[in-house]
């Protein structure tokens, strides 16, 4: 028993000894894991281990200098358990952060390493452009990724693109051009207007290499563009790019352009697109009028692998053409543009999801279309509904609401009927034209929408093509609104254009107010040339006043008496159609500069409400249109919805 | 096809043979019921003397886009559209007032006046193709790639 209390004794006074040291010793913060370099914006694991922390606390992360060191998840972590450190978008002044953990337990003790950062985080963006050059008078095709700088400076770091008109300015292949620096100036008002400049490799376009574009947000990830740097005036969009992956899976397409033989052509179809990259699919074409259907693309055709901003080549014989580039912009949507230095065209693809090959007629219902060619001096927009096949009459007036006729079932043609404004540039114009015709969509999605014989001007047939009713045609980061529809390709003797169909989801009057960014292409009967337009606007919901600002790009002083001007107003009223529902006219749209740098000048036009977040618009004057679209923003800050409600002073 | 003035008989006879009343084509009773925009048989051809060239800006001269020749022909004076490219840029057709041109079209009343919307235009030896047979105009990189390769001259 002596020797038992002995080591009772012992092993009672070791204890002791050791709990005497821990309570007694200090507790002591150390940084066990941290990187030493990190690149602005991306992430790392930081480690801290605590010892002598009798109460367990841990450490909580912190940095400085503060408002520009990074961030931490968790902010509090156990001793030995990491946090995800978040380097800044761009390194602070002196290169470098300091990360500090502190003891949960005793707030006194902490430990602190030192993190240089190197470059800038950055967001690439996918553009894309379609227009006329001001010297050859050539249509052109841009499109392109540009990188900016994450770190609200607008810096644009880095860059690449494609430009083609097929005659004199082709980007060399297959490295197209370096986008080597550049600016994203935002207007300081708060109404989404914007400036972004391209600095590139190219001396041949731009200014000397230096291409501007005035630009409108909608959101943080889509805009509205025109280029107005005066050595062309074009318009397109841009947007974030989510991936930079080999598109997978089945696809809608359509594009347009101007072929080797220097006609307007037209396209459209339904691709796939495999692991590999392979491309099978047929496609629909429109050539100077001649129409070709349902050609299969050819065996061989693949999509080389994207580079790293998303750029990526089709290579063998697609059928549509071998010079096709393409840009990512996520994973169901891409841009294309032919390259063949001896023609150009311009286009997008988007996914078809997981309804892919089981499309029907059904598949379209109400919608808003739009389709429109600047080279070929026309734009057509409107709106319909669908209903099994009829053979009624044409009616005088068009209500979005089936009148008794039974909805269109699926599969087989079906009918639709509706109401449409179209501008042929002199040739036709159709305000609030009705209309009626047949379609049918097949189950890959492609089909074909055939108006009543001169029911809607030279607008005879139009191929369609559905795309996932997920996505958002105008905005493809958008998946909250005005999803689905197909996009269309004119294929009849008469127009080449390319367009698109959303679904109408909404023609409340009401619900066309607050805040758009808004944008148009369009040409004048002053030898058929271009002029462009972005802005920001204003709709009261209770007077219907729309006010905005914005950018005129009117280089051939084809609408006005010339401008390049981010001095733009835009005033009218909306008013609706009190006949066809969801139609609503801005007569006039006053076009006015601020500081009187360009004539004004007063427009008829008509717009068509997709739903309250997407409208579309046209033009509707003798010698002259535009279409485009409206797109709700919620770029605009309060203080511009209060600076744009101001009334406007007609300039004259 | 090639045209060539390369008498002033044949050039008298041409005047004689094409200066035909406008309207004197009627619709192929054949043609099936789609609407057209440029329907070629409604083509006619006629020669004459280019009274003057319209290059201004439409909204002065208050006519449809594009270049215009107003030519005098033995019916009248037709206004005659060449489309937005046919007189610029490099290569463009270049006439005088007073010149012997012969033009292919379709008349179109644009405005409430009567317009050729012209396909062909034979002058200075040669025939510029200005549109095609459904009515699209060649834009300028026609000119470019037809020169490139060497093909036929004459087209626009």
């Amino acid at each position: 028993m002596k020797r038992a209390t002995l080591w009772i004794v012992v092993l009672s006074a070791c204890a002791l000894a050791v709990a005497g040291c821990g309570g007694g010793g200090h507790l002591r913060v150390a940084i066990t894991t941290a990187p030493t370099t990190l690149p602005a914006g991306t992430n790392s694991n930081v480690t801290a281990t605590v010892t002598h922390d009798h109460a367990a606390g841990g450490v909580t992360w912190s940095c400085a200098p503060s408002g520009a060191c990074g961030t931490f998840d968790p902010v509090q972590t156990p001793s030995g358990t990491p946090s995800t450190y978040t380097a800044p978008d761009a390194a602070p002044a002196g290169g470098s952060v300091t990360i500090t953990a502190t003891s949960v337990t005793k707030p006194s003790v902490s430990a602190s390493t030192t993190i240089t950062i190197t470059g800038v985080a950055t967001q690439n963006f996918v553009f894309y452009a379609t227009g006329e050059e001001n010297t050859t008078f050539d249509t052109y095709s841009i499109a392109g990724v540009v990188a900016i700088a994450s770190d609200g400076s607008g810096t644009v770091v880095s860059g690449e693109q494609d430009f083609n008109d097929g005659d004199v300015n082709t980007s060399p292949q297959p490295s197209g051009d370096t986008i080597t620096g550049g600016s994203l100036v935002m207007a300081g008002d708060g109404s989404g207007n914007a400036v972004l400049t391209l600095i590139t490799d190219n001396p041949a376009l731009g200014v000397t290499g230096t291409e501007t574009f005035a630009v409108v947000f909608s959101n943080a990830n889509h805009a509205l563009i025109v280029q107005f740097d005066g050595s062309a005036t074009s318009f397109g969009s841009i947007d974030l790019q989510t991936a930079t992956t080999t598109p997978v899976g089945s696809f809608a397409f359509t594009a347009s352009g101007v072929d080797p033989g220097g006609l307007l052509i037209g396209f459209g179809g339904v691709f796939s697109f495999d692991d590999a990259g392979n491309v099978t699919g047929t496609f629909d074409e429109n050539d100077g009028g001649t129409v070709t259907l349902g050609t299969a693309v050819p065996a061989g055709a693949t999509l080389s692998a994207p580079d790293s901003f998303g750029r990526g080549v089709a290579t063998g014989t697609t059928g549509v053409d071998t010079s096709f580039n393409y840009y990512v912009v996520g994973p169901e949507v891409v841009r294309v543009i032919n390259v063949n230095p001896t023609a150009t065209a311009l286009g997008s693809a988007y996914g078809q999801g997981t309804s892919a090959g089981t499309f029907s007629s059904g598949s379209i219902g109400a919608s808003v279309f739009s389709v429109a060619n600047s080279s070929g001096f026309y734009a057509g927009v409107g709106e319909f509904f669908t209903t099994a096949q009829v053979t009624a009459a044409k009616p005088k007036t068009h209500s979005p609401i089936p009148q008794g006729q039974p909805a269109c079932s699926g599969t087989g043609i079906c009918s639709f009927s509706g109401v449409g404004d179209l501008n042929e540039l002199n040739l036709l114009l159709l305000p609030a034209e009705t209309f009626t015709g047949t379609y049918s969509i097949s189950a890959a999605g492609n089909g074909t929408m055939t108006f009543a014989d001169g029911d809607f001007g030279d607008i005879v047939t139009l191929g369609v093509y559905a795309v996932d009713p997920t996505l958002n045609i105008l905005d493809p980061n958008d998946t909250t609104d005005s999803t689905g529809g197909a996009l269309v390709a004119e294929m009849d003797a008469n127009l080449v254009g390319t367009g698109s169909i959303v679904p109408q989801t909404d023609t409340t009057v009401a619900n066309f107010s607050g805040a758009y960014a808004f944008g148009a292409q369009g040409d004048t009967d002053a030898f058929d040339d271009e002029f462009d337009f972005v802005g920001a606007a204003m709709v009261a919901s209770d007077t219907g006043a729309f006010s905005g600002t914005g950018a005129l790009s009117d280089p051939f002083a084809a609408l006005s008496t010339g401008a390049l001007s981010t001095n733009a107003t835009f005033n009218a009223t909306v008013a609706a159609d009190a006949i066809n529902l969801g139609r609503f006219t801005l007569s006039p749209l006053e076009i006015a500069a601020s500081d009187e740098s360009f004539d004004t000048v007063d427009l008829i036009v008509t717009a068509y409400q997709a739903s309250g977040s997407q409208l579309v618009w046209i033009e509707m004057d003798t010698g002259s249109y535009f279409s485009g679209s409206l797109e709700q923003s919620t770029a605009f800050s309060s203080d511009a919805k209060k600076a744009q409600a101001k009334p406007k002073t007609k300039k004259h | 096809m090639k045209w060539r003035f390369s008498a002033l008989g044949p050039l008298a006879l041409a005047l004689c043979v094409f200066a035909l009343p406008l309207h004197a084509q009627t619709s192929d009773p054949t043609k099936p019921v789609v609407h057209l925009r440029y329907d070629i048989t409604q083509e006619i051809t006629f020669t004459g003397a280019v009274s003057s060239v319209v290059r201004a800006s439409a909204r002065e001269t208050k006519k449809e886009g594009g270049s215009h020749l107003m030519v005098q022909t033995t019916s009248g004076k037709v206004d005659a559209n060449l489309g937005e490219f046919a007189m610029r840029g490099k290569d463009a057709l270049t006439v005088t007032p007073g010149q012997l041109i012969q033009l292919t079209g379709v008349m179109k009343t644009v405005h409430g006046q009567q317009v050729l919307i012209a396909r062909l235009v034979q002058a200075n030896g040669k025939v510029y193709k200005i549109r095609n047979e459904h009515g699209f105009t060649y834009h300028p990189v026609a000119r470019k790639n037809q020169t490139k390769s060497a093909t036929k001259g004459g087209q626009l």
